[in-house]
């Protein structure tokens, strides 16, 4: 994988070296082809979303009817989940252990922390550029580095969130971004008996995993994806849009135009990067209110965020999620319903609160971010 | 034949302003331009701007570095062809990324850096090309010269808009920025001097 990034990034450099090269890149026709890329079927054992993960195309209508997702819990028991997540957290603690092995001492210095650093909290979606980051980034580690480094993202994530993350890094392509602008930071010891945490960030992606013993905490998670259709036809987030206009066209339809709490959509999210965050002023509908569909819409909506994490603690967080009370949820739309036109939704429960943004740049720049009002950072296992 | 050994300067400026549109247009019609034609078109349209800007910026010192004044005559062509891709730029801007909203373009002017000193870059640019016909030259007499010393800030200005946007791999605007750096530096006056004299001794 690290071999992919590596080949994008040495085209790109060579296509900008130069102004006359600049110039005449400018004048010549973007590439496009229509296939994008189809990220791998997790091998997970929730309930599966009933569409497909990816929908290629941005109009796939509200007249589409979707079956009912079974609304039941997944049917680990708890301690079959506790093993599961214990093996998890050996392999991420393996993984960070292996990493750190293959720095020299002043990367290894540049990318460890004591885990009570602020550093840990200090986080960020935009460009390094902007909000310079602190760790080790992919730009400055050796072949070996980056495939353990990316050896530790995988370990962390299930197969399809490790292939979003890497469709969302390789997205910076478009943006004349550096895709191996991305940092490394592990805080504390991995695997000690104590508390850990490592993080992986840079434009677009930021993930932050707290680990205690067999527990571990992965939010706040972010996800970004600009443009949201790449030259080469790759949607890094398709069911994260989709199935939501789905859904809001579905209630307008029925006369739940209620969801809409604004016409003009906000122009960014609303907890911004705060380092703790509690429930948003309630918007919107509730999910109790739905039909099946619309429910099913709203699983849909749910797993599109928690199956890029490892199957015990996607079953954790929907568990969490489900007791709290599905019915309890609001959904709520601000903006237009049409595709490329600017919009926002909000996704709040009594635990979570979820929200994406795409109202920049003609509706192609999405910004969204799933918060946990409990676990965020771990502070529950501090 | 005669009149193209003459003129071949004036038929490249043209094209170097021509051909593109044309590309542009074509690529759009054929649908070649990604999946989100606007932002190419954007890109495209930028990217043009500030390369015949920076051609246009370059004819004064070439010529007196050179002594060929050919590069003086087209001068305003290539000024006026960056003026109206920098026009197209912002339109598509304001179609594409503005969505027609006055608001959320305002608040984006305010809140992007990048975007306040375009917008400067094409304010200053709007003076210039609406006084770049030679009646407007007469007509104006010295202060003609005065007011198009105006570039001299609008293409800095347009040097920081393409280094100001929001990305990691700075080569090409840093290699922008240079070359507009360079071109201020030979408009230096004891440069000039010091390379008049130069081609004075070179032809005696
Ligand atoms: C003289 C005026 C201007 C010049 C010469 C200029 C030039 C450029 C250039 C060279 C680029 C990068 C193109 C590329 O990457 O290939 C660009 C991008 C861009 N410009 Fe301008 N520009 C001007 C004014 C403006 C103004 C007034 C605005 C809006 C208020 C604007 C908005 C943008 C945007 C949004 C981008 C694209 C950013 C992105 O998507 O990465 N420009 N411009």
């Amino acid at each position: 994988m690290s071999n992919r990034i590596s080949r994008r990034k040495v085209i790109k450099l060579a296509a900008l070296g130069g102004a006359g090269s600049w110039l005449a890149a400018a004048c010549a026709a973007a590439p496009q082809t229509t296939q994008p890329a189809q990220p791998p079927q997790a091998p997970t054992s929730l309930p599966a979303p009933a569409r497909p993960a990816v929908d290629p195309s941005p109009a796939a209508g509200a007249a589409n009817q979707v079956p009912p997702t079974p609304a039941a819990p997944p049917s680990l028991t708890e301690a079959v989940q506790a093993d599961a997540t214990g093996t998890l957290t050996h392999k991420m603690a393996d993984a960070a252990t292996r990493f750190l092995a293959t720095l020299d001492d002043a990367q290894r210095a540049k990318a460890t922390y004591a885990f009570d650093d602020a550093e840990r909290l200090r986080w960020h979606w935009t460009t390094p550029r902007n909000f310079p980051r602190n760790g080790l980034s992919l730009q400055e580690m050796n072949r070996e580095q980056k495939d353990a480094a990316l050896a530790l993202l995988q370990s962390s994530l299930s197969a399809l969130g490790f292939q979003k993350s890497l469709d969302i890094m390789s997205l910076q392509n478009d943006l004349g971004n550096d895709p191996e602008a991305y940092f490394v930071t592990v805080f504390g010891a991995p695997g000690s008996n104590g508390v850990w945490a490592w993080r992986w960030e840079g434009h677009h992606l930021s993930r932050h995993f707290t680990i205690r013993g067999d527990r571990v905490a992965v939010t706040p998670f972010f996800h970004g994806a600009w443009p949201t259709v790449s030259n080469t036809g790759l949607r890094a987030m398709p069911r994260e849009e989709d199935a939501a206009r789905e859904l809001i066209r579905s209630l307008v339809a029925i006369g739940k135009t209620e969801a809409i709490f604004q016409e003009r959509s906000l122009t960014r999210h609303v907890t911004w990067n705060s380092e703790r965050v509690g429930p948003l002023e309630p918007v919107g509908v509730l999910v109790g209110d739905f039909t099946t569909d619309q429910q099913a819409l709203v699983h849909e909506i749910i797993h599109a965020y928690l199956d890029v994490l490892p199957e015990p603690i996607a079953s954790d967080h929907l568990t969490r999620l489900q007791n709290a009370g599905f019915e309890q949820m609001r959904f709520g739309w601000a903006g237009a319903l049409e595709p490329r036109r600017p919009h926002y939704y909000r996704l709040q429960g009594p635990t979570f609160l979820l929200e994406f943004d795409n109202s920049r740049n003609g509706a192609t720049h999405i910004h969204s971010v799933w918060r946990d009002f409990v676990q965020d950072f771990g502070y529950h296992l501090i | 034949m005669d009149w193209l050994r003459r003129h071949w300067h004036r038929v490249l400026a043209h094209a170097a302003g021509l051909v593109p549109i044309a590309i542009l247009a074509f690529d759009y019609a054929g649908g070649r331009l990604g999946a989100i034609p606007e932002r190419a078109a954007m890109l495209r349209t930028g990217a043009l701007s500030l390369a015949l800007l920076i051609a246009a910026f370059a004819c004064t010192p070439v010529a007196s570095f050179s002594g060929w004044r050919g590069a003086v005559q087209i001068r305003r062509a290539l000024g006026l062809y960056g003026f109206a891709y920098a026009g197209l730029h912002i339109l598509i801007y304001a179609f594409y990324d503005g969505q027609l909203d006055l608001e959320f373009i305002l608040r984006d002017l305010s809140e992007r850096p990048a975007m306040s000193v375009g917008m400067a870059a094409f304010a200053l640019l709007i003076p210039l090309a609406l006084t770049s016909t030679s009646g407007w030259q007469r007509r104006l007499g010295k202060r003609w010269r005065t007011l198009h010393t105006l570039i001299y800030v609008a293409m800095p200005l347009s040097a920081l808009h393409f280094l100001w946007l929001d990305r990691d791999i700075l080569d090409a605007p840093i290699a922008v920025a240079v070359v507009i750096g360079l071109l201020l530096l030979a408009r230096w006056p004891p440069l000039r001097r010091a390379v008049a004299r130069l081609r004075r001794d070179f032809a005696r």
